[in-house]
This record gives C-alpha cells, sequence and structure tokens, in this order.
C-alpha cells in the first residue's frame, strides 16, 4: 500500500490560472498516467462533479473528482499551481492554488482503492497536512506524506 | 433543539453525490466539532462504497443532537422519525466550510 501515490503523480508550479486550463490538464494527464483511456471523458465527469458544486475548499485547496468509466484503476493526482487558480469557487476567501484530484473507477471499483481515495480527502481536513502540501516543492515528498497518511489506520473510516 | 451544554451524544449521517469525499470530509467535520466540545460522536456514512458505521437505534435514541449532512437522500430515513426536533439538516459542503453549524440551532 505504501506505493499507492508515486510522485509520478504530483505536478509543480503548473501554469493554469483557470478551473477550465486546470481540469483539462487532470484530464490529459490521467490518460498520460494510464489511469484512464479518453480524456474528453474524464473532463466530462470533472464537469459534472463541478456543476454539482464547486470542489473547491479552504486554505487554497481544491478536490476536484471524476468518476467514469473511462477510468480504469483508481489514483491521485495532485497539481501545485504557480499562480492562483481565478474562477474556483472555494469555502473562504483564499483562491485555490493546489488540486488534489481523485480518480475514480466507474463500474466494479474496489472497494479497497475507493476507501484509499476517501482518506485522502479527509486528509485535506487537517491544517498540518494542508500546510506540509503547501509548503512543498518536492514531488517524492508529497506523495510520501499521502502514503504515510494512508498507512496511519489509526482514525478508520 | 437542546443547549450545546446539554447535548452529550451526536450522531451524524453523511453523504454526497460521487460518494468518494465530501462524504468522508463531513463526517471528520462533525466528528472535530463534537470532539472539540466533549461530546460522544458516531457518523455513518453513506458512500461509494456502501454504509459504514451504521447507526443502531439505540445509538439514535442516545442521542441528544442528530446532524444529517448530505447531497443525496438519506437511506433508512425512517431510523430518525419522531426525531425531528433534535433534527440538524445541512449540506456537506456547509459543515466541512464551518464545522460548528452543526450547533447554530441550539437554543443559547
Amino acid at each position: 500500500m505504501s506505493g499507492f501515490m508515486q510522485a509520478s503523480h504530483v505536478f509543480l508550479d503548473n501554469p493554469a490560472t483557470t478551473i477550465e486550463e486546470a481540469l483539462t490538464f487532470l484530464s490529459g494527464k490521467a490518460v498520460e498516467l494510464g489511469v484512464a483511456d479518453d480524456a474528453a471523458a474524464v473532463l466530462a465527469a470533472y464537469h459534472k462533479r463541478e456543476e454539482e458544486g464547486s470542489t473547491g475548499m479552504v486554505n487554497g485547496f481544491a478536490i476536484p473528482h471524476a468518476k467514469a468509466d473511462a477510468i480504469k484503476q483508481a489514483a491521485v493526482i495532485v497539481v501545485k499551481y504557480a499562480n492562483e487558480i481565478s474562477d474556483w469557487e472555494t469555502m473562504d476567501e483564499d483562491k485555490i492554488t493546489c488540486a488534489i484530484s481523485l480518480l475514480v473507477p466507474g463500474a466494479e471499483a474496489g472497494t479497497t482503492h475507493l476507501k484509499l481515495l476517501s482518506k485522502v480527502a479527509v486528509m485535506l481536513m487537517q491544517e498540518d497536512f494542508r500546510e506540509t502540501v503547501k509548503a512543498s516543492s518536492d514531488a517524492e515528498e508529497i506523495a510520501a506524506l499521502i502514503n504515510a497518511n494512508l498507512e496511519d489506520d489509526e482514525d478508520s473510516l | 433543539m437542546k443547549k450545546l451544554s446539554e447535548i452529550k451524544v451526536c450522531v451524524g449521517v453523511t453523504s454526497c453525490a460521487t460518494g468518494i469525499a465530501h462524504t468522508y470530509m463531513a463526517a471528520d467535520a462533525i466528528k472535530k466539532a463534537c470532539k472539540k466540545h466533549g461530546i460522544k460522536v458516531k457518523v455513518e456514512t453513506q458512500g461509494a462504497i456502501g454504509v459504514e458505521n451504521e447507526l443502531k437505534p439505540s445509538e439514535i435514541d442516545m442521542a441528544d443532537l442528530i446532524v444529517f449532512a448530505n447531497d443525496v437522500q438519506v437511506k433508512n430515513a425512517e431510523r430518525f422519525h419522531g426525531k425531528e426536533d433534535i433534527l440538524f439538516t445541512c449540506r456537506p459542503g456547509d459543515v466541512i466550510a464551518k464545522p460548528d453549524l452543526i450547533f447554530s440551532k441550539c437554543e443559547q
């Protein structure tokens, strides 16, 4: 389980400045990383979720997620932006500077991996987790932090 | 709705459209808000992997406060019939943004 989150899924200094650019980048990377096989379908799933309510949270974090048959494996992609995302609605006054994205397979998704995705979501509720990700400019470090938190089963859901 | 100081036990039910993120973040927010006030808490999550931490009738009976944080219909809501006077209803995003919101209807 220690290898669920890989440094190859962490992207730093991304130039996106709009939610459209951010979601398009995530969709493209999902295919490049072999997580999904249809970027357009993934993008549509991201949009569908944002239309139900923004996934922008607090402290500059967003948790965009997509569930689609085009997604072949559960995965997390982290993107830190070089600039603020101007049009991503948040729960506080902060503009989005980091996205932690969950990619959810459509049918027949295994429970184990869905649980991992949910645990990553709950990590975002921890201020010290958010601060560490915010301060880091090291993909390996961010991946290791997420993996370490996944292994900590103290407060299992 | 009881006074905050009279609330000893809180139970909650969370769910969201995808059942992956906000269901569990909202559960975390409710638990943190309760623990901060020394309130015993159990939250049932109705997510993509199914119902977890299912609330027993006896636990619902013990509750001084019931919190529904849902974007989709609560499953087995009939368990809570007759408890409307202690029921606080919101969206998962509301309680994630402001966990103490669950006490906003409590008597002063």
